[in-house]
């Protein structure tokens, strides 16, 4: 006999999991070599195969020698400049930077390639990218894939950090002391999680929800329960745990379910000898307060006047049984032919038939109510569990933030005071190893318009382009199309759209929004006439200046 | 002549799933679009059948592979590519429980129970009790007949799909779950 284990209720994927569990280039490389050749017969592969070893080997070499980075600058000579700072790796620091953020670094927060802590200085380097320039310029991929499905990055900041020693060797992220950046976001939403760029695997690994409020110690992805340690009384911290008077709320749904679990059944009731009841077949499925007995019987009420005695002995063509206007009340109605009589109508049960659907009644009850008071117990002690384990959250946090050092307390002193002074607002991140740091939110392709694109230059000359960026004024994000995908370009018509790529010879091309109020709205091909800059730039600011986002 | 696909909306779209199709026979790594596409689809349908995730990761995996090596074979039949996708996974399914390489699961999400019972017209008493028996009907079905249970009512696959996946008219599909209903109901009456 076959074995199957029953799951209840299992826990599902997550669309992370799920987006994260993605990977085609495993698929293809375990792929068969004889898959990958699809067009090569024996005698091709006999009479090509020192040709193919030759170009191979070239190939292979010109591949390894151009294949670009991962983060590649599209534009050559520009690019968003890192701060440098030079610390003592066995100290504390509060970093500021440039845009308002606050670094704060512990002690024994680097390592080295063996895993050893760093004693001497280090060179922490830091950037941070803002707008859809920043993230144009810095050569930073912005696409995401989950669950089969890209998606564009509509960002409220990233932070790219990376350390080294003072002979240029570069050191790691101790997690068991991590740095933390409190960065100055211009975006206030709470919809951006925490994402880290996975330069190996080449693409971005979630991370975390948002943690968009100021938060104390430990990055805290539920920061609602720390909203009331704003003011920051370190010494010592105010312990405060809130309960939930859950005690009340169970015993109102208590009452509240056996109220529905005594209208969902009717209640037997005996048949009055003195007044006339018959019998109706009816469907259980309209009427799942009766399914469950047998032989039920209708009786007309005694307040029903209509009926007469004469028509018990009629052959009823058509019997209908609808709801009355109370519970336990029905209206039936008998006809034949032109003759229709409705009568109010209740079900009863004759002696022996009353007994066993009482007993059916008081057995259906029962096990209601047992199985509610159960689940009613069951909600309890789950309440009771959270609650517990909330204290226990609570406490650990109060004795971290008892216990972190001074420098801690002073970043995030600081931090509060920017808030409240100078109004900025703060995302936080923890930082477990070194790299590109993002507080993103998915964003899909613009919709409104799509078209097969080409893209030519003022004198009608076709552009060479890898890719093309497209910026949506109001959103912060670069939605980057590929040679690939000019054939599927989308576009929102109703919004303000500027549209940019680089040259081949390192020039800027680019396509303005008043262009944009040119297209039709329904199109489904347009060439695009970019105009080409001769500036070069050296700055990234003369960029941002040009491309006007 | 058009072959019109049966699940695609658009004329745009069933050219566009076939010429990707052909781009990936000419080239394997044009068939990363069709893998991102289906990728979620295969995996829910293996995981709804494997006990674990880490098993429905890697059948889902073998199946995709599978897919890419015999990609060559597939010929379009006006259904949906994600129905030879299904067809080799549960292809992949059954060989790997034949082989006792992963453990065959029924996984029953509670809120399916009352479609199933309403479906078998039968009166449901305390939840759990029902559940026991339906559990104990559904692990004592054949596979194929469990199958299509699990379709229609645990991935409220419509009839069509069902179909299409299992090469069979959609009325012989209603046909066949309506009998397993049936028999389903007669299971559980029997344990009354």
């Amino acid at each position: 006999m076959k074995k199957i284990k029953i799951n209840i209720d299992r826990e599902k994927f997550s669309q992370e999991e799920i987006g994260q569990s993605m990977d085609f280039s495993k698929i293809i490389s375990t792929l068969p070599a004889t898959t990958k050749l699809f067009y090569k017969s024996p005698i091709f592969y006999a009479t090509v195969f020192s040709i193919a070893t030759i170009i191979t080997v070239v190939v292979l070499k010109y591949t390894m020698q151009t294949e670009p980075p991962f983060i590649n600058p599209p534009l050559k000579g520009v690019n968003i400049g890192y701060t440098e700072y030079t610390l003592p790796a066995k100290a504390d620091t509060v970093l500021d930077y440039q845009t308002g953020s606050l670094i704060y670094v512990p002690k024994d927060a680097f390592l080295d390639k063996d895993g050893n802590a760093i004693n001497e200085n280090v060179i922490l380097k830091y950037r941070e990218l803002h707008d859809p320039a920043d993230f144009f310029l810095s050569g930073i991929p912005m696409n995401y894939d989950s669950a089969g499905t890209t998606y564009f990055f509509e960002s409220a900041g990233m932070a790219d950090i990376s350390a080294f020693d003072s002979k240029g060797n570069l050191l790691f992220a101790n997690p068991k002391s991590p740095i933390r950046i409190g960065m100055a976001s211009p975006q206030k939403d709470d919809r951006y999680n925490v994402y880290n760029l996975d330069s190996i695997a080449r693409k971005w690994k979630f991370i975390a929800k948002d943690t968009s409020k100021y938060v104390s110690a430990t990055i805290d992805t539920t920061h609602k329960q720390m909203d009331s340690l704003k003011q920051f009384s370190y010494t010592p911290v105010v312990k405060k745990v809130v309960e939930a008077d859950t005690d009340n709320l169970i015993q109102k749904e208590n009452i509240n379910n056996v109220v529905e679990i005594t209208q969902s059944l009717i209640v037997p009731k005996k048949a009055n000898s003195g007044q006339y009841h018959f019998k109706i077949s009816f469907s259980k499925k309209d009427f799942p307060e009766m399914a469950g007995y047998e032989n039920v019987l209708f009786e007309v009420d005694s307040s029903d006047k209509e009926f007469k005695s004469q028509y018990a002995s009629i052959t009823w063509e058509n019997v209908k049984l609808m709801n009355g206007a109370k519970e336990n009340e029905y209206v039936v109605t008998f006809s034949k032919g032109t003759e229709t009589h409705s009568f109010n109508v209740h079900p009863i049960f004759e002696s022996n038939d009353y007994n066993a659907a009482l007993i059916f009644y008081t057995k259906k009850f029962n096990n209601y109510k047992n199985a509610y008071l159960q689940k009613i117990d069951n909600e309890k002690k789950e309440q009771e569990k959270k609650k517990l384990e909330q204290k226990t959250l609570n406490e650990k946090r109060i004795t971290e933030m008892n216990e972190a050092s001074n420098m801690q307390m002073i970043w995030q002193q600081r931090l509060a005071a920017k808030m409240q002074t100078e109004n900025i607002f703060f995302r936080t991140l923890q930082i477990n190893n070194f790299g590109v740091w993002n507080c993103d939110c998915p964003a899909t392709l613009p919709q409104g318009a799509k078209l097969i694109a080409d893209f030519r230059d003022e004198k009608g000359n076709k552009l060479s382009l890898d890719k093309v960026y497209l910026v949506e004024k109001g959103k912060n994000a670069v939605f980057t199309y590929y040679g690939s995908s000019f054939n599927r370009f989308q576009y929102n018509p109703d919004a303000e759209n500027i549209l940019w790529a680089v040259t081949e010879d390192n020039k800027l091309a680019i396509f303005r929004s008043e262009n944009f109020k040119a297209l039709g709205k329904n199109i489904s091909s347009y060439t695009f006439t970019l105009t080409i800059t001769d500036k070069m730039f050296t700055d990234y600011k003369e960029v941002k200046t040009f491309l006007d986002i | 002549m058009e072959i019109i696909s049966k699940y695609h909306v658009t004329h745009e779209l069933i050219a566009e799933e076939r010429d990707q199709i052909m781009e990936a026979c000419k080239d394997p790594s044009k068939f990363e679009v069709l893998y991102k596409k289906y990728y979620q689809k295969i995996l829910l349908f293996v995981y709804q059948r494997v006990d674990t995730k880490d098993d429905a990761l890697d059948v889902t995996s073998q199946v995709f592979l599978k897919a890419l090596v015999n990609l060559k074979r597939y010929t379009f039949k006006g259904v949906p590519f994600s129905a030879w996708l299904y067809r080799i996974a549960l292809n992949e399914l059954n060989t790997m429980f034949r082989h006792n390489k992963i453990q065959r699961a029924l996984n029953i999400d509670t809120d399916c129970i009352d479609e199933i019972t309403e479906e078998m017209d039968i009166l449901t008493e305390e939840k759990e009790n029902e559940l026991d028996k339906l559990t104990q009907s559904l692990s004592a079905l054949p596979d194929n007949e469990l199958l299509m249970i699990e379709m229609r009512f645990f991935e409220k696959r419509p009839f069509r799909e069902m179909g299409d996946i299992l090469n069979m008219t959609e009325n012989n599909a209603k046909v066949k779950v309506y009998r397993i209903i049936d028999k389903l109901k007669k299971s559980i009456m029997s344990y009354r």
